[in-house]
């Protein structure tokens, strides 16, 4: 018979439980790794790229801002003028960014000049040059910000014509046309864009409600604020922004108006041109440090300009 | 007949002995194999998911190059992320493979290792970061993007 003490029975059952608990701490162990991976999964957007990519967008939006101001109101030194705007951006920008903890800065870097040209549409000649000898910045256009703003558009039998062509090509070879007229309570643009050879021809129609004042933003593509086809790319992806295609090698181009007699209103424009009366494009440093982001890039402005 | 009296008592306390040790041992070595396979399907999962926050991180930052109008030495964009040092009581590593566009998380014990795909139109550098804080970020020296600890 066997001979157990009491106090030495049921010792392999404990050492077992005991086992058993580690293994299921173990469990438990996983299972929390588990929980917190399902909470990593959940999380969004915690460092703030998106703060920095709205700051930056609200910087350029103010500083495009600034530059039409300086361009208008300060002809003598529009860039006197643009540095003290530019300085009120930053301070109401960086007041703005406080209460999120994050810095924001923006500083003048450098600028190229142009020429600011504004006038009544109707001249005595009905059709007539408003800029020559334009030339391409790069990656951009040359003109930016051309507007017409007019409460009296012609019909469809003598539209307001908007003509870009290469300085060196004759005719219409190389050239982009914009032809503006009202009929039936829409805004019509027609754009005619012509290669070097017919078979490069292209054209695209958009039409948009009038309005009292109608605002036709040629090079930024708006027609009443709404976004034109004829002005931008078609369905297709075919090119039709303000110039596209009309320099072949890459030489100067002009903006020409026609049928201006039979429409009032006001035009606007700035040209990259060789003139220093306005502000044509700027460069600001743009610094954003929030707290697990941060962004340092210097940012081109010219508003209004073409995609290129 | 004498000679076999009182044998059943120890015979039937050395068989409930050893089955009980059967029982017990096959219980844990049941049990401690399913917490090993479910700690290394956790590894995967929650090396799974820092990968793809990396890469999130990752499209952020070549997002906010893109948009940046200088290039090299004059722009800076740098996202910081912080996640768990070890994962499931285990340290890793994550590298960037540029030439496959992939993020390699490999645990240290066990040994578990997950890819995950990056998509972006920066060009990458390649680099090894600990697990812990992680940023991305542009280098402008080499025009690419890496991960470097936090």
């Amino acid at each position: 018979m066997a001979h157990l003490r009491d106090d030495s029975r049921g010792q392999l059952l404990l050492v077992a439980g005991l086992a058993l608990a580690l293994v299921f701490i173990g469990l438990a162990l996983v299972v929390n790794s588990a929980i917190f991976t399902e909470n990593l999964a959940s999380r969004g957007e915690t460092a703030g790229s998106d703060g920095a990519l709205a700051a930056r967008a609200a910087t350029e939006a103010n500083v495009g801002a600034a530059i039409k101001q300086a361009n208008y109101y300060d002809a003598s030194s529009p860039v006197d003028a643009f540095n003290r705007s530019l300085r009120n951006v930053s301070t109401q920008t960086e007041s703005l960014s406080a209460t999120s903890g994050t810095l924001v800065n923006a500083t003048y870097v450098n600028h190229r000049s142009g020429t600011r040209i504004n006038g009544s549409i109707d001249r005595t000649e009905n059709n007539y040059t408003v800029a020559d000898g334009i030339a391409r910045v790069p990656g951009a256009n040359g003109t930016r910000g051309l507007e017409f703003d007019s409460s009296g558009l012609p019909g469809e039998s003598n539209p307001l014509v908007v003509k870009v062509n290469d300085t060196a090509a004759s005719g219409d070879r190389n050239s982009w046309r914009a032809r503006i007229w009202e009929a039936s309570g829409d805004v019509h643009i027609k754009t005619l864009r012509n290669g070097t050879t017919a078979s490069e021809n292209r054209t695209e129609h958009c039409s948009v409600p009038s309005a009292g004042e109608n605002r036709i933003a040629v090079t930024a593509g708006l027609v009443n604020d709404q976004p034109c086809d004829a002005l931008r790319r078609n369905a297709s992806g075919t090119n039709f922004w303000f110039g596209n295609g009309v320099l072949d090698s890459g030489s100067n181009y002009a903006v020409h108006f026609e049928n201006t007699n039979y429409t009032s209103g006001e035009f606007e424009m700035v040209a990259y041109d060789g003139g220093n009366n306005a502000i044509y494009d700027t460069e600001v440093r743009f610094a954003y440090d929030g707290p697990d982001v941060w962004y340092n890039t210097t940012v081109r402005v010219a508003p209004g300009e073409p995609d290129a | 007949m004498r000679e076999t009296r009182a044998v059943s008592t120890p015979l039937g306390y050395a068989l409930t002995l050893a089955i009980t040790a059967i029982l017990v041992t096959g219980l844990l070595i049941a049990g401690t194999g399913f917490v090993e396979e479910r700690q290394e399907s956790v590894i995967r999962e929650e090396l799974s998911v820092i990968g793809q926050q990396v890469a999130a991180d990752f499209a952020r930052v070549d997002r906010m190059v893109m948009a940046a109008d200088s290039r090299n030495e004059s722009l800076t964009a740098t996202t910081r992320q912080t996640f768990p040092e070890r994962v499931s009581g285990s340290s890793y590593r994550l590298s960037l493979d540029p030439s496959s566009e992939r993020l390699v998380l490999t645990s240290t014990a066990p040994e578990v290792r997950v890819t995950v795909s990056v998509t972006n139109r920066t060009t990458l550098r390649e680099s090894t970061v600990d697990g812990g804080v992680i940023e991305v970020a542009y280098n402008g020296s080499s025009d690419a993007l890496e991960v470097h600890d936090g």
